[in-house]
C-alpha cells in the first residue's frame, strides 16, 4: 500500500515542481490578474498567462505532454538486414512511432510560422488604409519607427548573440507579436517563447513606455499642433492599393511576401466589396480561433527548463530598449519632416510608427489631449500604425533573407 | 549563444552595421514608394476617370439575413395574395 501510494507520490506535480515552474506559473497568473484588472491585452494575455501555467505542471518523462514533445520514430532494437548488394536496412517490425502530444500539434502552427500569417490575413480584413491613403506622407513616420529593429540587432550582437538570434530578438522593436513569432521561429527557434513573450508583454505595455518618451521629444507646443482632418479616399483607391502595395513590398523584400501577402489579401477581401463573407470570416471567427491556439500555445513554450536562462532575461531588457528607440525614431523623425513641411505634423503621430496597433495610436490620442481635449489624433495617428506593420514585415523579410543559413 | 561576450567585435564580425543601414534603407525605399504610390494614384485615377466603370459604393448581400427577409416577404405576399382572394 505504501509503495503504491510513494510511486503515485512520485508521478505527481507536487513532487516534481521545481522553483522555476513556480516562478513561471506565478508569471503566468500574473499575466491573467494584468490582463483582468488593468485591462492590458485581454485577448493575448490571458491565453499566454493560462498557457504559462499549463506549459509548467511538471511531467513524467514518456509521457508526451509538453509543446517539445514531438512525435518521434525510435528503433527497439539494432538488428540490422543486409542483402546483398543492398544497402543495409533496419527489419521493418523494429521501427514505431511515438505520436507527440496535443500541446506539440497546436505549437507546429507556431515553431512552423503558420499562425502568423494566418493572424495578418485577419488584421487585414479588419484594417481601414484610408488614413494612409489621405496623407502618403504619414507612411514614412512608420518606417522611420523601424530603427528600434535594427539599433536593438545590434545591441543583441554586442551582447554576444549569434547574428540570427540577433536579428530574431530585434524585430521585437517592430512591436508586431506575430512577426516577431514569425521571424524567430525561422531564425532561432530556441528563443521563440522568449522573444514572443517579450514582445507581446511590451506590446500590453505600450500606454506605460511609450508616453514618458513622447513628452520627454516634444515641446508642449508641439504637442498642440492641430493637423487637417483626412481627405475621403475613393472606393478604387482601397480597391487598388493592396495589389499595388503589395507588389511593391514583395518585389523589394521577398522574404516579407507570406506576411504581406496574407495582410494585403485580407484587406483586398474587405474593400473589394464581393467577398463580404470571406472578410467578415477572416476578421472574426478566423483571427480568434489563431489568437486563441497561437497565445495558447506560446504560453505553453514557456517551461521554466528551457525559458528562465540568462539570454531570456537579456531578450527582455533589449526588448524595452527597442520600444524605446522605436518610439522616439518616429517621434524625431516627425520633427524633422516638420523642418521641410509647411502644414506641420503633431510629432506625437510619430510614436504610432511602431505597429502595435491600434494601442500606439491610442496612446497618441491619449496624450494628445492632455494637452488639448479637443485635439483628435486618432485618425492621423492610424497612418503611421498601419505603415508600420508593412515597414516591420518588410524589415523581417530583410532579416530573414540575410540572416538565414542554408 | 555561449557564453556571455560583451564585444564591438561581435558586431562587426557579424556584419551588424551593414545589416542594419541596408535593412533601414530596404524599409524606407519601400515605403517611401508606396507614399510616391498612394500621392500618385488620385491623380492617375482622374486621368482614366472616362475608361473605367463608375465607382459603386453596395455591399454583396450577406445571404442569410436577407434570405430570411426574403421568406418572410414570400410569406407575407402569399398571405395577401389570399387575403384579396377571399375579399373578391
Amino acid at each position: 500500500m505504501n509503495g503504491i501510494l510513494e510511486s503515485f507520490w512520485s508521478t505527481t506535480g507536487f513532487s516534481n515542481m521545481q522553483m522555476g515552474n513556480l516562478v513561471m506559473i506565478l508569471i503566468g497568473i500574473a499575466f491573467i490578474a494584468l490582463a483582468i484588472t488593468k485591462h492590458y491585452e485581454p485577448l493575448l494575455l490571458v491565453p499566454i498567462g493560462m498557457g504559462a501555467i499549463v506549459g509548467n505542471i511538471p511531467s513524467l518523462d514518456g509521457m508526451a505532454l509538453g509543446v517539445y514533445d514531438d512525435g518521434r520514430t525510435y528503433v527497439e532494437n539494432t538488428e540490422i538486414v543486409s542483402e546483398e548488394g543492398q544497402p543495409a536496412k533496419l527489419a521493418d517490425d523494429s521501427i514505431g512511432y511515438q505520436p507527440g502530444s496535443v500541446l506539440s500539434y497546436i505549437y507546429f502552427g507556431v515553431s512552423q510560422g503558420i499562425f502568423p500569417p494566418l493572424i495578418f490575413l485577419g488584421i487585414g480584413a479588419m484594417t481601414d488604409f484610408s488614413t494612409m491613403l489621405s496623407n502618403p506622407k504619414l507612411v514614412l513616420l512608420g518606417a522611420a519607427a523601424q530603427i528600434g529593429i535594427f539599433l536593438t540587432l545590434l545591441g543583441a550582437l554586442y551582447l554576444g548573440f549569434t547574428p540570427s538570434e540577433a536579428g530574431a530578438t530585434g524585430i521585437i522593436g517592430g512591436a508586431d507579436g506575430p512577426t516577431a513569432i514569425f521571424l524567430s521561429a525561422k531564425l532561432a527557434p530556441h528563443l521563440l517563447g522568449a522573444i514572443a513573450i517579450a514582445a507581446y508583454s511590451y506590446m500590453a505595455l505600450v500606454p506605460v513606455i511609450q508616453p514618458p518618451i513622447m513628452k520627454l521629444l516634444t515641446t508642449r507646443e508641439e504637442r498642440l499642433i492641430r493637423m487637417k482632418p483626412p481627405r475621403q479616399v475613393s472606393r478604387r483607391e482601397k480597391m487598388i492599393f493592396p495589389v499595388a502595395a503589395f507588389l511593391i513590398c514583395a518585389l523589394m523584400a521577398p522574404g516579407a511576401l507570406t506576411l504581406l501577402g496574407m495582410l494585403f489579401f485580407g484587406n483586398l477581401l474587405k474593400e473589394s466589396l464581393v467577398t463580404d463573407r470571406l472578410a467578415q470570416s477572416a476578421r472574426t471567427a478566423m483571427i480568434d480561433v489563431v489568437t486563441i491556439l497561437l497565445g495558447f500555445s506560446v504560453g505553453a513554450s514557456t517551461q521554466a527548463q528551457t525559458f528562465l536562462t540568462s539570454q531570456s532575461l537579456l531578450i527582455f531588457g533589449l526588448g524595452a530598449a527597442s520600444f524605446s528607440v522605436a518610439t522616439a525614431g518616429g517621434v524625431l523623425f516627425a520633427k524633422f519632416m516638420n523642418l521641410f513641411l509647411s502644414e506641420k505634423i503633431n510629432p506625437l503621430v510619430g510614436a504610432a510608427g511602431v505597429s502595435a496597433v491600434p494601442d500606439s495610436a491610442r496612446v497618441v490620442q491619449m496624450v494628445g489631449q492632455e494637452e488639448d481635449p479637443h485635439n483628435f489624433l486618432l485618425m492621423h495617428a492610424m497612418a503611421p500604425n498601419v505603415a508600420g506593420v508593412i515597414g516591420s514585415a518588410i524589415a523581417a523579410g530583410v532579416l530573414w533573407s540575410v540572416l538565414v543559413t542554408p | 549563444m555561449g557564453d556571455l561576450n560583451f564585444s564591438w567585435q561581435n558586431v562587426i564580425d557579424g556584419n551588424g552595421i551593414a545589416i542594419s543601414i541596408v535593412g533601414m534603407a530596404i524599409v524606407f525605399l519601400s515605403l517611401s514608394l508606396i507614399s510616391a504610390f498612394i500621392a500618385l494614384l488620385p491623380k492617375v485615377l482622374q486621368a482614366l476617370e472616362g475608361y473605367l466603370p463608375p465607382e459603386r459604393e453596395t455591399h454583396e448581400a450577406a445571404p442569410a439575413q436577407p434570405q430570411q427577409e426574403d421568406e418572410v416577404l414570400a410569406a407575407i405576399g402569399f398571405v395577401l395574395h389570399q387575403r384579396r382572394g377571399q375579399l373578391r
